[in-house]
Order: C-alpha cells, then sequence, then structure tokens
C-alpha cells in the first residue's frame, strides 16, 4: 500500500473547498486531511492532522492566509504551500511565496491541471509565471549588490537563465527547449529558486532583529 | 536796593523750571494717578463679570451628566458674557469647555471652529499653555471624525507647546497620538508612544489611564500579531484595576485580553475574559462592549465547532450594534453567514453574505470620501497658517504703534523722535518683507492647487483599479464555483448533462481569461511596453502551442522604457490575439512566425505559411476584419494584410504621447 499523499485545503468558500474536498478523495494519489474555511481553525488543529501539501486561499477573513504560513512555516517547515488564486499576476502571491509559500495554484484551473500540480509540487517542481519571474530578477538582483556571508542564497547561472526567460514570457516547454532539460527540471529549477529566497527572507528577519540589539 | 539783576534773573529762571518742573510732575502723577484709577476701576468691574462666567461654567460642567440643556444654558450665558467684555481668560475657558458638549454632540465642525478662535486668542496673548490645549482640542475633534492624518499635524504641535510649560500629564496626549497612529494603521509607531505615555502615566500614578493606556498597547500588539506580548501587556495591566473594577475600562481590557487568547487558541480562558467583559458591561449599560463580548463568544463557539451556541450569540451581537457601519460589524457579518452555513440554513447564510459585501463596499466608499476629505483639511490648514502668519504680522505692526504711545507718556520728546525714527525704518522692513511673503504664499497656492488635483488623479486611477480587482476577485470566485459544481455534473450525470457541463466549463473558462484580461488592462503597475511585450508573448505562446502550430517569436532585445495607457495595451494585445486566431482558424497553417519592431513605432507582423484568406473567408470572418479596422483606427494606427505564400498581416501603432 503506497502512502497517500497527505492535503489539506484552507478556504472560505464553501462549494470550491467541498469541489477539492471531493477532487482529493477521488483519487488514489492523494487525500484530503482536513479542510477548513478559515486560518484560525487551521492553526487549532494542525497539531493533530499534518499534511504533506496545503492549499491556502489568499483572501481568508480574519487571519491573511499570508500570516498563516508564516506561523505554520515556525513550528513545522516541511509543510508545502500553495496559494490558491483567482488571479496569477497578484502581488499577493509574490509576497505569500515570499513568506514561505512554494508556489500558486489558479482556481480557474481544471481537475488535471490541479492534480499535476500537487504532484510535481510534491516531487520538487514548482509554478511561476512571468510577473513573479520580473519580480525575482529585480530582488536577486539587488542582493547581489551587497555580499553576503553564505552561498545558500546566491542563485546559480541556470537559475538565473530560467529567471530571465520567464521574466521574458517563455513557456516552460521553450525554456526547456532552449536549455536543453525537461519541463520537470525546470520546475525543479524554480522550486530551488523559492527556497533561496525564503531562506533570504529569514536572514533578513534575523538581521533586522539582531541589529535592533 | 542791592540785589544783582543776573542773579534775580536766575532766581527767577530757577524758580520757573521749579515751577514748571513741579506742574508737569504734578499733571504727570495724576495722569498716572488716573491711569491705576482706571486699571482698578476695571479691575473691579471685570472682576464682577469674570466671576459670573466663572460660576456659570462651573455650574454647566455639572449639569453635563444630568441635565444637558441646562449646562448649554449655563455654558451659552457664561460665552456671551465673556464676548461682550472681552474676557480672555473667560472665553479661553468657555471654548474649552463647551466644545466638550459639543463633541459629545458629535457637533464636531463647531467643536473645531470654537477651538480654533480660543487657539488665536491665546496666540494672541502668548500664553503658552493654553495654545497647547487648543492644539490638542481641535486635533480631538479631528480624531474623533476619524481624519488621523490631520489629528496627528495637531496633537504633535500641541506637544511641542506642552514640553514648554511642564506639563505633567502630558500621557494623555501621548495616548491620544498612540490612538491616531493605530487609526493610521503604523502599529509600531503607536506601540512606542504607547510606551512613552506609560512611563510618564506610572510616574503621576494616574492609574486610570494607565489602564486605558495599556489597553490600547495591547489592542496594537494584537494588530501586529505579536499575541504573547499583547497578553503580556494585558496581564500588567491587570495590577491598575485595583479600585476601578467596573469601569468601562475594564471592560475593554477584559474583552481584548479575551480576543488575544483566542487568537493563540486558548479558546476556554477567552470565553472565561468574555464572561467578565459581559457582566461589567451589562452593569453599565453600554451597548459596544455588549456587542463586542457577545461577538466575542460567537467567534469561539464557531471555531469549537459548537454552531448553535456560536448562532445564539452572533444573533445577539448583532442586536446590540448600533446602525453605523463599522468594521466590527463586517466581520460580524462574515461570521454569521459561516455559522449559518454550518447550521445548514443556506438561505440566511446567503442573506447574511450579501450583507457582508455591501457593508464592505460601504466602507471603502467611507474610506476614500475620508482620504478626498483629509487631502482637503490638509489644504485648508495650510491656508489657516497662512491666515495666522498674516494675522500674527499684523499685530506685530499695531503693537509697535502702542509702544510708541506709551513711551510719549512717560519719557520726553527726545525718545520720541528717536522711536519715531526706528518704527520708520521697520515698518519700511514689514512692508517690504509683506510682499515678498504675498508673493511667495501666491505661488504655494499654485503649488497646492496642483498637488491636490494630481493626487486625486492618480488616487482615482489606483482606486479603479482596486475597486476592478474586488470584483474581478467576486466575480472569479462566483465561476470557479460554478466550474466546480459543472464538475459535479460531469462525474453523475448521463451523456448529455457532461456535454452541457462540459460547454458550462469552457463558458466559465472563457470569463474568467476575458476578466483577468481587463484587470491587466487596468493594473497602473503593468503599464509599460516591456510588460505589454511579455503579456503578449505569453498569451500568444499559449494558444499557439494549445493548438499545436510550430511558432517562432521574435521580440528585440532593448525595450524602451514607455508608458503605455490601459486602452492601448488592451487594444494592442486583442489586435495581435485576433489575427493569431484568424491565422489558426481559416489559414489553415501549421507554421506561424510573429516579429516585433519598437522603434520609432510599434510594428507587429504575423507570417503564416497557410492558404491564404480567400475572399469567401473574408466574407466568412466579416465582423472579425472590421473590428480590426476600428481598433486599430482608435490606437490611431495602420494595418495591412497581403497573401504571398501564405498570408500577412502587419500592424504599426505609434505611441500615445502622455
Amino acid at each position: 500500500m503506497v502512502n497517500r499523499i497527505k492535503v489539506s485545503i484552507v478556504e472560505d468558500e464553501g462549494i470550491i473547498r467541498s469541489g477539492i474536498v471531493e477532487l482529493l478523495d477521488s483519487t488514489e494519489e492523494f487525500e484530503c486531511l482536513g479542510d477548513y474555511p478559515h486560518a484560525e481553525a487551521v492553526l487549532d488543529d494542525i497539531s493533530k492532522n499534518i499534511p504533506d501539501i496545503i492549499i491556502m486561499d489568499i483572501q481568508l477573513p480574519g487571519m491573511s492566509g499570508i500570516e498563516c504560513i508564516v506561523k505554520l512555516k515556525q513550528k513545522y517547515p516541511e509543510i508545502q504551500f500553495l496559494m490558491f488564486t483567482i488571479y496569477e499576476d497578484s502581488d499577493h502571491v509574490y509576497e505569500a511565496i515570499k513568506a514561505g509559500a512554494s508556489g500558486y495554484l489558479l482556481k480557474s484551473a481544471c481537475n488535471r491541471n490541479i492534480l499535476n500540480a500537487l504532484t510535481e509540487l510534491y516531487h520538487g517542481g514548482s509554478p511561476m509565471n512571468a510577473q513573479i519571474a520580473r519580480k525575482l530578477v529585480s530582488a536577486f538582483q539587488k542582493q547581489t549588490l551587497q555580499p553576503k556571508l553564505t552561498a545558500d542564497y546566491y542563485i546559480s547561472p541556470r537559475e538565473s537563465e530560467v529567471l530571465n526567460l520567464l521574466a521574458k514570457g517563455f513557456l516552460y516547454k521553450e525554456i526547456a527547449d532552449q536549455l536543453f532539460i525537461s519541463v520537470g527540471t525546470v520546475k525543479q529549477h524554480i522550486h530551488k529558486i523559492y527556497d533561496k529566497l525564503h531562506v533570504q527572507n529569514r536572514t533578513e528577519a534575523l538581521n533586522k532583529y539582531f541589529n535592533n540589539m | 536796593m542791592d540785589f544783582n539783576p543776573l542773579v534775580s534773573i536766575q532766581r527767577l529762571l530757577f524758580v520757573k523750571l521749579i515751577f514748571l518742573f513741579l506742574i508737569s510732575f504734578l499733571f504727570f502723577v495724576f495722569a498716572c494717578g488716573q491711569k491705576i484709577k482706571d486699571i482698578e476701576c476695571q479691575d473691579a468691574e471685570e472682576s464682577i463679570d469674570e466671576k459670573k462666567i466663572n460660576e456659570w461654567i462651573d455650574s454647566a460642567v455639572e449639569f453635563e451628566d444630568v441635565n444637558i440643556d441646562s449646562a448649554i444654558y449655563f455654558y451659552q450665558k457664561a460665552g456671551k458674557l465673556a464676548d461682550s467684555i472681552l474676557s480672555y481668560n473667560g472665553k479661553i475657558r468657555f471654548a474649552y469647555n463647551y466644545s466638550v458638549v459639543l463633541n459629545n454632540s458629535g457637533k464636531f465642525e463647531e467643536s473645531e471652529q470654537l477651538n480654533r478662535e480660543a487657539l488665536r486668542l491665546a496666540q494672541q496673548e502668548n500664553d503658552t499653555l493654553n495654545m497647547a490645549k487648543g492644539f490638542n482640542n481641535i486635533a480631538n475633534t479631528f480624531n474623533y471624525r476619524s481624519l488621523y492624518d490631520t489629528a496627528y499635524v495637531y496633537y504633535i504641535q500641541s506637544v511641542v507647546y506642552f514640553k514648554k510649560v511642564d506639563f505633567p500629564k502630558l500621557y494623555i496626549i501621548y495616548s491620544n497620538i498612540g490612538a491616531v497612529l493605530e487609526g493610521l494603521e503604523r502599529h509600531d509607531e503607536a506601540i512606542d508612544y504607547y510606551n512613552k505615555a506609560y512611563l510618564s502615566a506610572k510616574e503621576m500614578k494616574d492609574s486610570l489611564m494607565i489602564l486605558s493606556i495599556l489597553n490600547n498597547k495591547g489592542v496594537a500588539l494584537n494588530f501586529k500579531s505579536s499575541q504573547e506580548e499583547a497578553i503580556q501587556t494585558f496581564q500588567d495591566a491587570f495590577r491598575y484595576i485595583g479600585y476601578n473594577k467596573e469601569s468601562l475600562y475594564t471592560a475593554q481590557l477584559y474583552g481584548n485580553y479575551a480576543n488575544s487568547l483566542k487568537q493563540v487558541g486558548q479558546l476556554d480562558s477567552s470565553l472565561y475574559y468574555y464572561q467578565k467583559s459581559y457582566d461589567i458591561s451589562k452593569k453599565q449599560e453600554n451597548r459596544e462592549n455588549l456587542a463586542i463580548a457577545l461577538q466575542g463568544f460567537a467567534q469561539v463557539y464557531f471555531q469549537k465547532k459548537d454552531y448553535q451556541r456560536a448562532d445564539f450569540y452572533g444573533n445577539e451581537a448583532l442586536e446590540k450594534l448600533s446602525q453605523d457601519p463599522t468594521h466590527d460589524k463586517l466581520l460580524l457579518y462574515k461570521l454569521l453567514a459561516d455559522i449559518k452555513y454550518h447550521i445548514g440554513d443556506h438561505e440566511r447564510s446567503y442573506i447574511y453574505f450579501s450583507r457582508y459585501i455591501t457593508l464592505r463596499d460601504i466602507l471603502q466608499h467611507t474610506e476614500i470620501q475620508k482620504t478626498i476629505s483629509q487631502a482637503e483639511k490638509k489644504y485648508q490648514l495650510s491656508q489657516k497658517e497662512e491666515e495666522l502668519l498674516m494675522k500674527e504680522l499684523q499685530l506685530t505692526k499695531s503693537e509697535l504703534q502702542h509702544r510708541k504711545k506709551n513711551w510719549y507718556i512717560i519719557v520726553g520728546l527726545f525718545l520720541v523722535v528717536t522711536l519715531a525714527g526706528i518704527s520708520y525704518l521697520l515698518y519700511g522692513n514689514i512692508k517690504q518683507r509683506n510682499r515678498l511673503f504675498i508673493a511667495e504664499r501666491d505661488s504655494l497656492h499654485k503649488e497646492k492647487e496642483m498637488s491636490v488635483l494630481r493626487a486625486g488623479l492618480e488616487g482615482a486611477a489606483t482606486e479603479r483599479f482596486r475597486i476592478a480587482q474586488e470584483l474581478h476577485d467576486d466575480l472569479g470566485t462566483g465561476l470557479t464555483s460554478i466550474r466546480f459544481l459543472a464538475e459535479k455534473i460531469t462525474k453523475q450525470g448521463g451523456e448529455l448533462e457532461v456535454q452541457i457541463s462540459k460547454k458550462i466549463q469552457e463558458a466559465t473558462q472563457s470569463l474568467t481569461e476575458q476578466i483577468n484580461e481587463i484587470i491587466w488592462s487596468m493594473n497602473t503597475e503593468r503599464d509599460t511596453l516591456d510588460e505589454l511585450l511579455t503579456f503578449i508573448r505569453v498569451k500568444i505562446a499559449t494558444l499557439l502551442d494549445g493548438n499545436d502550430i510550430i511558432y517562432k517569436i521574435y521580440f528585440p532585445e532593448d525595450i524602451p522604457t514607455i508608458t503605455l495607457s490601459g486602452f492601448f495595451r488592451r487594444n494592442m494585445y486583442l489586435l495581435v490575439k485576433e489575427a493569431v486566431h484568424n491565422a489558426i482558424k481559416h489559414s489553415g497553417a501549421d507554421c506561424i512566425k510573429i516579429e516585433v519592431e519598437v522603434v520609432p513605432h510599434l510594428k507587429i507582423r504575423i507570417i503564416d505559411n497557410g492558404d491564404g484568406i480567400s475572399i469567401q473567408k473574408q466574407e466568412m470572418m466579416g465582423n472579425g476584419l472590421k473590428n480590426m479596422e476600428q481598433r486599430i483606427r482608435s490606437l490611431s494606427g495602420s494595418w495591412e494584410i497581403f497573401f504571398e505564400n501564405g498570408t500577412v498581416v502587419y500592424f504599426d501603432v505609434p505611441y500615445p504621447i502622455s
């Protein structure tokens, strides 16, 4: 018996939430561990039900999805987050990724794409769009102006190429062709870029703390 | 006769001089005596009237809690008398006390005016303490109207003057500033001020104010999501409850503490403290605090999944809330919508949800109004400051003239002449400065007008986009829900149902895509040529790839920074989309090339290797080509289409001049 991938969903719109639950439970690969209408609920329940992936709505009543990610990442760093969003070119998505999300999921995506995205994420691949890529290009550019101590968040030349091509509007397929790698590998590069962004953010937060001492 | 004529003349002169001196001395004494008598007389008169004014104000203050009409009656009497005898102290005392009554009845504009008059008087008399109070009171009127930016400016001014006189109760002002900063969502700065206020209040051992300050600090910490610190602050505050067990501040403290506990998941403890808050608020008959406690109950029970209780308390809370649109009401509607959904009352759930949406829009509209109003106030504020400066100048002028007269009475002609000379020089100087001042003021006026207009325009564009995004979010959620429902049908239905539901899904997909395009075109952050080309590239590549067409897209390396309107971007994108769509559907091509040039105009060429579009097909496409014609004209551009080894469509569009 292969272990199913455990997914939880935080989404305040009832129909969509139950739709996702049904979708997950109808597959062999996944199981829906919990469904919550707001962030407070998942924080209450998380210690008893720890999933592999959490699909988190961005607009939630009460505590925001981004805040919830920050809190959860502190205690459970292995949980991966996908932001559930209507609009992919949203500042919220970018902020969520900085806060610890490993990608986003369009609410308008068809069921097949949703499941593919979850599988890819579980195997180390993340999605990115042109707008996020542009923001990251400038974010990493700023970083190279100041020498840092660890090499953890220097992005490699390969990752830099992927980022630049995405920022210009190239599709995954096109990037894969141009760099002679597979689409899966492209997405894994993206995933690593996100990880480095998370590290950078954590370190910045720490620096802030130490400077105030 | 043995007298010396010279000596006698001298003596005569001497006597005359002494005589003159005596007379002028007597005159001098008499004149002074008159003045002193006048002053004494005035003092006597004034003291009787002043006494009356003070008595009336004292009575009014007493009546404030009992019978507000009597209080107003006494205030107005005092105010009139103070005006007629030009009593400075009377006017100030009247203004500062009566404005509190005005505030309590919501007449904030009147209160503001009254305080401004008092402030002017205090400035004339250089009365620093009352100037400080004046600024503080004006700030309060802005605070009550939620115009936090303006209130902040006035509070800071008052602090400056309070410090000059070593005012011992600065913590009251600091606490106000903290509240204003909270309103502006500058939580860290607010907490700084609360800390200042706390230290100052501890020195003065003002336990009631300490309660209030720690209460507010805790709330601010909560907003920053520093729940642990907030809890610590509230627990500190418990020490100061002391004799204030039944006060409103204590009720609020318990309520806020309960909120923090709820947020860190200590649900049972939070219920305990909501109960305590509720009990006090019940005794005080304070509806606002009752509502907060009840709402707290509802939230906690909701999280415990005890929906029946949550429903009960939620409804109770709604009853206690006033008619005003507030943020608390907003949250309560959402909560009730969720509760009703969970107890299966979908109808009510929907009703509450729509109320939530409506209220949200109203609140946002109020926010916009407030921002506009604040911008106006800032402009008026600077105007008033200039007016005050002008008046100060005039005052100094007349003051100088007064001094001239005073000197003339006491000293001799020589000093008069000297002073006359000095004041003439000064007068000339002031006139010149006046002229410069007027010129500066006029140019400042124009600048301010321009910036107000500019802020309005910019604000309007961002505001439109924000509203559009809100609308889009709601539409998007609705469409997604439809899609999921259609998905359900696909699973359970027969062949016909599956077909229909697939069509529904396609339709919703297409609608969502169109909304996204509109939002993209309205997003002012995406208004460069760069962004336009990237957007086109992604969309077109996806379209071509989805239709299994081999494609090549050539973009130039260097793209100039040009700002484009939403109108331009949207139409440009739709043009290219239409042309590519035609190439895919009507020309039977399997290979498409797209070339883009960016100087001096935006030039886009779409080349395919199909059969060309015959006259018949063109007739079939009919409206499509007409639309392209209209679009390109609306962009003041031109286009060509010719057929050689396939079809070439060529767009040439000049950049709009901003």
